[in-house]
């Protein structure tokens, strides 16, 4: 695909770009005296922020979001390796209310690639065969697994697990070598979220092995799991000989959240690379990447804010702005 | 084959109105594409991005100089069509291909010069000229080759 067939989606993304929250926003967020003056910024950027249903607002900027890429690319299904866990998510959501048999549609997360609706259909019926290729298999041992056990933990590994191998290789598809990075990168990070998480609650070696992904092309797999057996500082003397994700391992000791604002900030750094590029998928990529950070902060500053945590603890989780 | 000398001709003048005009075609294209993408999310910046999108046309209007220039010298808009040999034929035809070829590839050139400089324009309209300057640069080699093919062509 010719890079200049992204002409007008470039150019509609660069003019949508004026519109995300500057790192000068996010703090006049965070200092704001309560959550009304908060609220005020964003109805400034022009945020609907009149119903006061943030929860649902979010929702909808996040649909809106997806609404703005697809306008922008010249094919479809180039960036769904982006929203693939969505997919996931409603899978796992079918699964669960066969069993809790409630109902499911006020649980689906969109924007997703495949409609959850015929996957919930497929669940219903037991017709596993009927699902996309990339879930089929994974469904039915998820739902074995519930029927048998009855751990919805287990079901949770089995179908988190083919996401990020399904995000992996959707990524590895496209030609953009910043968007593989990014999503290896996201891929990466997920990975080492749950290796501390096992170290923390104490799980085994073979749990790990069930929870993270076979392979990830930026770190080594079996490394981090035997890295994580041994503790949290050998994972973080792993980690600072990871390029990548060196400055994010120098925050581990101090706190879990710092560390985990301080990966998303590193794939952020990468994903801003888009900045400097004139045509191609990246730019609208890095829109995407940049507006689904942007909601995820807003998410953090509203609900702290409600919460009335000081301005410095959520300065702590607030992640970098794309702009 | 007493006229494969005005064909070989006629075959420079196609050349070089045909490579400035699909590339300057292919580049109005590309920079109306990304002005498309700016104007349907800020309509006030559609003369800005105009200029633009105008800049890669030029390279059609030369190829078409060019030709204008081989069908006088040869004498075919007046009816008076010179006795052309096959060595006079093939010195048209190598006229016009600085033309053909540089027109066809600087029209893409500064096409997507021109389609980043709507980018600019989206976020910095105040820097609108930084962005035309940039995508007239190039415009430098499309007019050097008009003068090497038009030059030739008379010295012939």
């Amino acid at each position: 695909m010719r890079d200049t067939e992204f002409a007008y989606g470039v150019a509609h993304i660069r003019a949508h770009e004026l519109s995300l929250l500057t790192n000068d926003n996010l703090e006049s967020m965070i200092s704001a005296a309560n959550l009304n003056e908060a609220v005020r910024v964003l109805s400034d950027k022009g945020w609907d922020t009149e119903k006061r249903d943030f929860s649902s607002m979010l929702l909808k900027e996040s649909e809106k979001n997806w609404q703005l890429i697809c306008e922008c690319l010249p094919k479809e299904n180039l960036l769904d390796c982006l929203i693939i866990e969505n997919d996931f998510h409603n899978l796992k959501t079918a699964i669960k209310t066969v069993f809790t048999r409630e109902e499911a549609d006020q649980y689906f997360l969109f924007p997703c690639v495949y409609d959850p609706q015929k996957i919930k259909e497929a669940i219903d019926k037991k017709d596993f065969s009927s699902l996309p290729d990339c879930m089929a298999e994974t469904a039915q041992k998820a739902y074995d697994v519930l029927t048998r056990l009855g751990s919805g933990q287990m079901a949770d590994i089995i179908i988190d697990k083919q996401a990020m191998a399904v995000k992996l290789q959707m990524a590895e598809k496209s030609d953009s070598a910043l968007l593989k990075n990014a999503v290896n990168m996201n891929v990466a990070a997920a990975n080492i979220k749950i290796a501390l998480r096992c170290v923390k609650t104490g799980k085994s070696m073979d749990f790990m092995k069930k929870a993270m992904s076979d392979e990830c092309p930026i770190i080594d797999i079996e490394t981090l799991q035997k890295k994580a057996a041994e503790g949290e500082n050998a994972v973080m003397v792993y980690l600072e000989g990871i390029k990548e994700f060196s400055y994010a391992a120098s925050f581990l000791k101090e706190s879990s959240t710092l560390f985990e604002k301080c990966l998303d900030d590193a794939i952020m750094e990468k994903v801003k690379e888009a900045k400097y590029t004139a045509f191609g998928v990246e730019p609208v990529f890095a829109y995407f990447m940049a507006r689904e950070a942007e909601i995820k902060n807003v998410r953090v500053i509203l609900s702290l804010k409600r919460n009335g945590i000081s301005s410095e603890e959520i300065r702590k989780r607030v992640r970098k702005a794309y702009v | 084959m007493d006229k494969l000398g005005l064909v070989l001709a006629i075959l420079g003048a196609v050349m070089a109105a045909f490579g400035g005009g699909v590339g300057s075609a292919k580049g109005v294209g590309i920079v109306g594409e990304a002005a498309a993408g700016l104007v349907a999310e800020d309509p006030s910046k559609f003369t800005k991005v105009l200029i633009l999108q105008i800049l890669p046309g030029t390279q059609g209007l030369y190829g078409f100089i060019t030709a204008i220039v081989v069908m006088i010298r040869t004498g075919i808009f007046t009816g008076e069509v010179a006795a052309l040999t096959t060595a006079d034929g093939l010195a048209y035809l190598a006229a016009c291909l600085p033309m053909a070829i540089v027109g066809y590839f600087s029209a893409i050139g500064q096409a997507r010069v021109a389609a980043s400089g709507v980018s600019v324009i989206a976020k910095k309209p105040e820097e609108q000229s930084k962005a035309m300057v940039l995508a007239a640069m190039v415009e430098t080699y499309a007019v050097l080759a008009l003068l090497v093919s038009v030059l030739l062509i008379f010295s012939l």
